[in-house]
């Protein structure tokens, strides 16, 4: 086998290799041979193997870090190029179609407004009311079923009526449920409201956050 | 040769030789072989990853008629070699340790 025919045919071998990367392994190994010098051809394609067994030597040192031989390639100027534009394009599009989904969402919202607006204030006073209704019958039961207890005893000395028995009895009633009612409220007022106020953050950035952070 | 070359170390010697002067490749695979047994074929892809590392760089010069591709090492390159060669002394002291004297420490 000749030079030329041993470089003719690791060429064909080289096919799976980007052609810039192909043409630099050739290009060594043709100089490879002309630098061990004519006499030595022989002993040279002894020691390199058959042109095969030396693509796949190339070949494997390209396999373990694919990636990198891929990004190699992209430079090659028409390459290069062409991807980066792609990439670019791509890059717009789906800033474009984000910015676009944005707006239609707040174009819809503000149109829709009327519909939606006077549920929505509902809602938040629905909320508001419950919790101010919670506060003040948990408040109320407490300070009405103290005072109404309170009344009946001292009462109960001055008169013994059988009437101010019965509002000890149904003060100490009323305390025991307001009592009972400050442990929803507790809860209500120290998970509800700030699991309430983080919601409504969540939802706010979500909708104009964002836009602010591009 | 009874001791196999790692890649590093081959990838140390490689950078040491082209460190000295701009050469090519036939070149240094001579000067490993002086040393080593080393197939001729092993060196493209350790020149070609150091390449890639951007420990050398190459450039074209003409010889006799044709062209004649030069490695030359960068900055980056003398560092690495830097490191191989702290690592080495390291190395051949532990090594020879235990080799010479059956001691581990």
């Amino acid at each position: 086998m000749t030079k030329n025919e041993y470089i003719g045919r690791l060429k064909s071998c080289l096919t799976a290799l980007p052609p810039n990367e192909r043409e630099e392994a050739v290009s060594y190994y043709e100089e490879f041979f002309e630098d061990a010098g004519e006499e030595n051809t022989a002993s040279v394609i002894a020691e390199l193997g058959s042109p095969e067994k030396l693509a796949k030597n190339i070949l494997s040192g390209q396999d373990s870090d694919e990636a990198v031989w891929s990004e190699k390639s992209a430079e090659e100027p028409p390459a290069e190029i062409k991807t980066e534009s792609t990439s670019e394009n791509k890059k717009t599009s789906g800033v474009v179609k984000d910015n676009n989904v944005t707006i239609i969402a707040i174009v819809i919202l503000a149109l829709t407004c009327p519909v939606w607006g006077g549920a929505a204030i509902g809602l938040v006073c629905a909320v508001f009311g419950l919790l101010l209704g919670v506060a003040a019958a948990t408040g109320a039961m407490i300070l009405g079923g103290v005072t109404m207890a309170v009344y009946g005893f001292v009462n109960l000395f001055g008169s013994g009526d059988i009437i101010n028995l019965g509002m000890v009895g149904g003060g100490l009633i009323l305390l025991a449920i307001g009592l009972f009612l400050l442990v929803p409220a507790k809860w209500l007022y120290t998970k509800g409201v700030p699991a309430m106020f983080r919601g409504m953050g969540t939802l706010w950035r979500r909708l104009f956050g964002s836009k602010g952070a591009e | 040769m009874a001791f196999p070359i790692s890649a590093a170390l081959l990838d140390a010697l490689v950078l040491a030789i082209v460190s000295k002067e701009d050469t090519y490749g036939y070149k240094i695979t001579q000067d490993i072989r002086e040393a080593m047994t080393m197939s001729e074929s092993t060196l493209y892809p350790v020149l070609r990853r150091l390449q890639k590392d951007e420990c050398l760089e190459t450039y074209d010069r003409e010889y006799m008629g044709r062209n004649r591709r030069y490695y030359r090492i960068t900055p980056k390159g003398i560092s690495q070699l830097n490191l191989y060669r702290e690592e080495w002394k390291l190395y051949k002291k532990r090594v020879e340790r235990i080799l010479e004297k059956g001691e581990v420490s």
